[in-house]
């Protein structure tokens, strides 16, 4: 155990799927991550900003205000500029992952994700100080 | 323009009295002998409307060789007799004309005017003997004067009338004017010396005067067709590449309008619709022709394909085109052309009986067939390309649609079984039944996604869709719907689901499609209105069976009514999908009424709530299954793929 792992790693996850939220904290949790939920994208901007978590999983498509939105108004904010974010999308075209890139995502999944790539990607966050840091 | 020319006229009249105030023996009109005058005016009259026509680098020019006539008077009769002389034949040949009294005016000064300067510079000069040959400068000059004065009259009132430029009209036909006056003078002095020998001899000249005459005539009317047919050429040229309707039928009045020298024109021509609209072109730019224009240019049609009326033969709404108008040519395209159209030009020129203008309309009504003809090609094509275009769009629009629409579901799928294989024993039992509850879900939700895309692709897809027709009991099918959807759920309690129905006719249609309409609106309202109570009313009109589902729930405003019927489209998409919603349902249900030969539509129940409409054929066999889909024009837009 290195000294990264001893804190516990706070996740927001914003989806305006119910039942993807529900599989996410559930797996998320048992995988010791703090995990926050956000229905849309409005809610998912205001917990970003008052909880702030250690990584955003972002959905694209949401009523109101959509994934990118969210996230180029999380990078003009210098409270969660830096926070590493997560773009989950059913949108597969090169136009859309370009915008998502665009935007400043740090991470780039389309639907259907592979759970196993997530949990590496959040874990490995914040481990870069420390080269020998591995995973579990 | 009127008064201008009045007052020209009045100062050639005053020209006319202080030149004769100069004659030797005084303007005195004692001397002049009536008959001489009458005779002297036939002359004058009979050869000033002998009109040749002479070609000068590219322009034609009319001309006459009235100096002879007037050489031949100086040298005979007594100054104040020539102007008379010249002034009766005038007259007699614009009544002849049926000249107008200020035209008449106009013409009478001017031949005083000019003749009194001839008669002037005669008298001033050495000469009176014909075979004297110091006498002919002196003729020369006389006709010179008369010509050039002849010539600065005509070009002044033509200024006025034509609305041109005095300097330019001047020079432009000064060269065959004087031309004429020196073949003219030169015939007059011919003359007169061959009288001065002997009378009889003045017969040889009139042969190859009326050889010449009768030559440049036939010319010029060969100039004129070959002129008109080059217009004619120019002006197909010009409008063969139009495209719009509206824009060739513009173009083609105004081409008309200068082919037959019209001041207005209208070109009438029908739309897709097979209706007529027309376009009026003038000299105050383009506008849309009113119906009774229209009407009237087609019953000039009904009367003759082609024509040109004048005076009180012109249609009076078609008359007032341009006001005055002296003629109307028209011509219509030939029966059975590619488009049929009337173009009617309205002349402020005087009409003639001559049938050339009718003619050459004629041939460029033809022509004019074929460009709108071409126009309206070019417009289909361009509508299937944007058709098409708008298709493709459409289908990949759907194809993304329908790729998010099946990720969705698969990914709660896949994620909540590769949670329970990751997390394996971590998972407590219920957390574990969670998951699965989840994954069992959602392939729900994507099985339902995958009969509707199927049905649609049935409906949509497919030549013709398959109705299977039978004799349907309604109301046992409501009741059964009420029944079998009414009871308690997981996520929601039983619902009251009521039916009621007046006196229903024998319905013949599809029953699996109308139970799926049913169904689909009822779960619809489950779905949206969660807590209320739902109502199925059937009735009966003229042919028709409605069904009416009707909920007390929170309604949907009018704004957003149609688009509930939009493929994918959720209105709340958070509260769709938590219920496990397609998006497709209620298009689907509105494509079904369709082919059952009906419709469906969304109103606000009394009381709050949403009302769904659906009314179909109480026979559908009545209606043909082909013909209604295509009046749909719905695009096929689902890819088998």
């Amino acid at each position: 155990m290195t000294m990264i792992d001893s804190a516990v790693k706070r996740v927001l996850v914003v989806d305006d799927e119910p039942d993807i939220r529900a599989f996410l904290e559930l797996t998320l949790e048992a995988s010791d991550f703090e995990v926050t939920l956000a229905e849309d994208g409005i809610q998912g901007r205001a917990l970003a900003r008052s909880v702030r978590p250690d990584a955003v999983i972002l959905d694209v498509m949401m009523p109101g205000a959509d994934g990118i939105s969210v996230l180029r108004s999380l990078r003009d904010d210098p409270a969660t500029a830096d926070i590493p974010v997560v773009l989950l999308t059913a949108k597969t075209s090169d136009q859309d992952t370009w915008a998502g890139w665009e935007a400043g995502a740090n991470y780039y999944m389309t639907k259907p994700f592979d759970i196993d790539h997530l949990i590496a990607f959040l874990e490995s966050i914040g481990n870069t100080d420390d080269p020998d840091a591995e995973g579990p | 323009m009127s008064r201008r020319i009045a007052a020209l006229a009045i100062a050639q009249g005053l020209v006319a009295v202080v030149v004769a105030a100069a004659f030797p023996d005084g303007a005195s009109a004692l001397g002049v002998r009536p008959e001489v005058v009458a005779v002297g005016g036939c002359g004058f009259g009979i050869i000033g409307s002998l009109t040749m026509h002479i070609e000068l680098r590219r322009h034609a020019h009319a001309v006459t060789i009235v100096e002879a006539a007037l050489v031949a008077a100086l040298f005979h009769l007594h100054p104040m007799e020539v102007v008379a002389a010249a002034m009766a034949g005038e007259l007699l040949a614009c009544v002849v004309r049926r000249q107008r009294v200020l035209q008449l005016a106009f013409n009478v000064t001017a031949a005083a005017a000019t003749t009194s300067l001839a008669a002037a510079v005669f008298t001033a000069l050495p000469g009176g003997d014909p075979l004297d040959a110091r006498s002919w400068p002196s003729a020369f000059l006389a006709a010179g004067c008369y010509g050039v004065a002849s010539h600065t009259s005509t070009s002044a009132v033509l200024a006025i009338v034509e609305r041109r430029r005095f300097r330019h009209l001047f020079t432009l036909s000064f060269a065959p004017s004087a031309v004429a006056t020196g073949v003219s003078a030169s015939i007059g002095v011919l003359v007169v010396m061959q009288a001065a020998i002997n009378l009889a001899a003045v017969l040889v000249v009139a042969p190859i005067v009326a050889v010449m005459v009768h030559e440049t005539q036939r010319l010029a009317a060969h100039r004129a067709d070959h002129l008109r047919f080059k217009r004619l050429y120019a002006a197909s040229a010009r409008t063969g590449r139009l495209v719009t309707q509206f824009e060739a039928m513009a173009t083609l009045a105004d081409e008309a309008r200068s082919l037959v020298t019209g001041a207005a024109a209208v070109c009438c021509a029908t739309d897709r619709t097979g209706r007529w609209h027309g376009i009026v072109v003038g000299d105050e730019g383009n506008r849309l022709a009113s119906d009774q224009e229209v009407e009237a240019a087609l019953r000039l049609r009904d009367a003759a394909p082609s024509g040109e009326l004048t005076g009180d033969g012109v249609p009076r709404l078609l008359s007032r085109l341009a006001a005055p108008v002296e003629s109307l040519v028209f011509a219509a395209s030939a029966e059975g052309a590619a488009a049929p159209l009337v173009i009617a030009v309205a002349r402020q020129l005087p009409g003639s009986r001559d049938e050339a203008r009718a003619e050459v309309l004629t041939a460029f009504a033809g022509h004019a067939a074929l460009t709108l003809a071409n126009a309206a090609l070019y417009a289909d094509v361009e509508d299937a390309l944007a058709h098409e275009v708008d298709l493709n769009r459409q289908k990949d629009d759907f194809v993304a649609a329908v790729s998010h629409e099946l990720r969705t579901p698969l990914t709660s799928m896949i994620g909540s079984v590769a949670s329970i294989r990751r997390l394996g024993e971590k998972l407590t039992p219920d957390k574990q039944s969670m998951l699965i509850e989840v994954a069992l879900r959602q392939g729900a939700r994507l099985k339902q996604l995958i009969e509707d895309l199927l049905l649609l692709s049935s409906i949509e897809g497919a030549p013709k869709v398959s109705r299977d027709i039978d004799e349907v009991d309604l109301a046992a099918m409501a009741t059964d719907v009420a029944s079998e959807l009414g009871g308690p759920r997981p996520d929601a309690p039983a619902v009251a689901i009521t039916f009621h129905a007046g006196e229903l006719p024998p319905v013949r249609t599809d029953e699996g499609k109308l139970r799926q309409i049913v169904t689909n609106l009822v779960e619809n309202a489950r779905k949206y209105a969660p807590d209320s109570d739902i109502e199925i009313v059937a009735g009966a009109a003229a042919g028709v069976v409605t069904v009416d589902v009707i909920d007390h729930g929170e309604g949907i405003s009018p704004a957003d009514r149609d688009r509930v019927f939009e493929r994918f489209t959720q209105l709340d998409q958070s509260a769709t999908r938590a219920k496990g919603g397609t998006g497709l349902g209620l298009y689907l249900c509105r494509r079904l009424a369709g082919v059952l030969g009906g419709s469906l539509e969304l109103s606000e129940a009394p009381g709050g709530g949403c009302r769904f409409t659906l009314t179909i054929l109480a026979d559908v066999t009545t209606i043909d299954l082909q013909a209604s889909e295509a009046d749909r024009s719905e695009p096929c837009t689902l890819v088998h793929a």
